[in-house]
């Protein structure tokens, strides 16, 4: 089962971030406060990613559990546009501007390099979540228990494991990611909209088989490695070939790099060289 | 009906034709016009006249950017990895 509408969770978590950002700048404590002011959207993000993500798994997901694997898949795609179109009609189709504090204007140079303030911060935020994540799910019982399920859920189950508490876990966990990569992203790009999730859900998941399906590490390496694919490929490739906007066939690069994943080494970098998974 | 005539199999094939590697010629042409493309494309760039070459701080900026972007990836498509091993 590949969960497509959880774009859509991130887009709801930066869309909630949003409006205490917007409140929050108009009156000036975004600047005056802006560790405090911060740390309330994330937290606003984190509360509603994981009520939607939540909420997916118990309407759409659970009733589905055993059922063929093109239902369940089929029911995502359904949910995702559900959740697009939704905030389509309540927050409108618009783009909207996404406040960042004064301390996150600007660039900075290093080095005789000089980039975004944010982009620093971005990228150590999502390091230390994801170091937490994967000691998280090494070290403690219900991080014991998420692997035992996602290598064999029956076995799981027979060795006393409550699947459904396991999978609502790892549900609100990835809600709570997923809230987190909403704020970051609706910082670095200075706005959100109804359809913000959508290409960054089905790149994340390019990303999740590139480095292997299960895998945090991996997870990690492909999203880095499709990241810079995605910023550096269009020049470093197509440049040379004179073609007029190589930016704007980023998704060529994306999207061939997902297929060719998937013929040569459809387990991912760090996978088990397996796909069924995938 | 009782007369009708079976007709054996006649055990013919098309011989070499049949052992042909598909998939392998396939992937390894593939391979090859992946390195053309990607070498030739990444040399063509390098090597774009003085006035026209992009310098280093372009691309570090560009390395910068894409790390930015990769550890939004990463946050999300983690999550992605476990909810979909998980309920797979």
């Amino acid at each position: 089962m590949i969960n497509f509408a959880h774009g859509e969770v991130f887009m709801f978590g930066a869309f909630a971030s949003f409006f205490f950002a917007r409140a929050y700048a108009a009156s000036g404590f975004l600047n005056s406060q802006p560790i405090v002011s911060l740390a309330i959207l994330f937290l606003s993000a984190i509360a509603v990613s994981v009520g939607v993500a939540v909420l997916l798994e118990r309407v759409c997901y659970r009733p589905l559990r055993n059922a063929p694997r093109l239902v369940p898949l089929i029911t995502a795609i359904g949910a995702s546009l559900f959740l697009q179109n939704s905030a389509q009609g309540f927050f409108g189709s618009q783009t909207r501007g996404y406040p960042r504090p004064s301390f996150l204007e600007g660039t900075v140079t290093i080095g005789g390099v000089s980039f975004d303030k944010i982009d620093p911060v971005v990228i150590a935020t999502s390091i230390i979540v994801m170091v937490a994540l994967d000691l998280y799910v090494k070290r403690t019982r219900t991080g014991k228990s998420m692997r035992a399920v996602a290598q064999d859920r029956e076995i799981a189950s027979l060795m006393g494991i409550d699947v459904d508490r396991v999978v609502v876990v790892t549900f609100v966990i990835g809600g709570m990611l997923a809230g987190i990569a909403g704020v970051l992203y609706a910082l670095m790009f200075g706005q959100v909209g109804a359809t913000m999730g959508f290409l960054p859900g089905i790149a994340a998941f390019t990303a999740a088989v590139l480095g292997g399906i299960g895998s945090i590490p991996g997870a990690a390496i492909g999203g880095f490695i499709l990241g810079i694919s995605e910023s550096v490929g269009p020049y470093l490739l197509l440049l040379g070939f004179r073609v007029p906007s190589p930016f704007e066939l980023r998704g060529v690069i994306t999207f061939s790099i997902l297929v060719l994943v998937l013929i040569f080494r459809p387990g991912g970098i760090l996978g088990t060289g397996e796909a069924e998974k995938v | 009906m009782a007369n009708d005539v079976v007709t054996p199999p006649t055990g013919r094939s098309l011989g070499w034709a049949e052992r042909l590697p598909v998939r392998k010629i396939v992937l390894t042409i593939l391979t090859a016009a992946i390195f053309v493309v990607v070498g030739g494309g990444i040399y063509k760039t390098l090597t774009l006249p003085a006035g026209e070459r992009l310098d280093w701080e372009f691309w570090a900026n560009l390395f910068v950017i894409g790390l930015a972007l990769g550890a939004v990836y990463a946050l999300i498509d983690s999550a992605t990895a476990w909810c979909t091993a998980s309920c797979a």
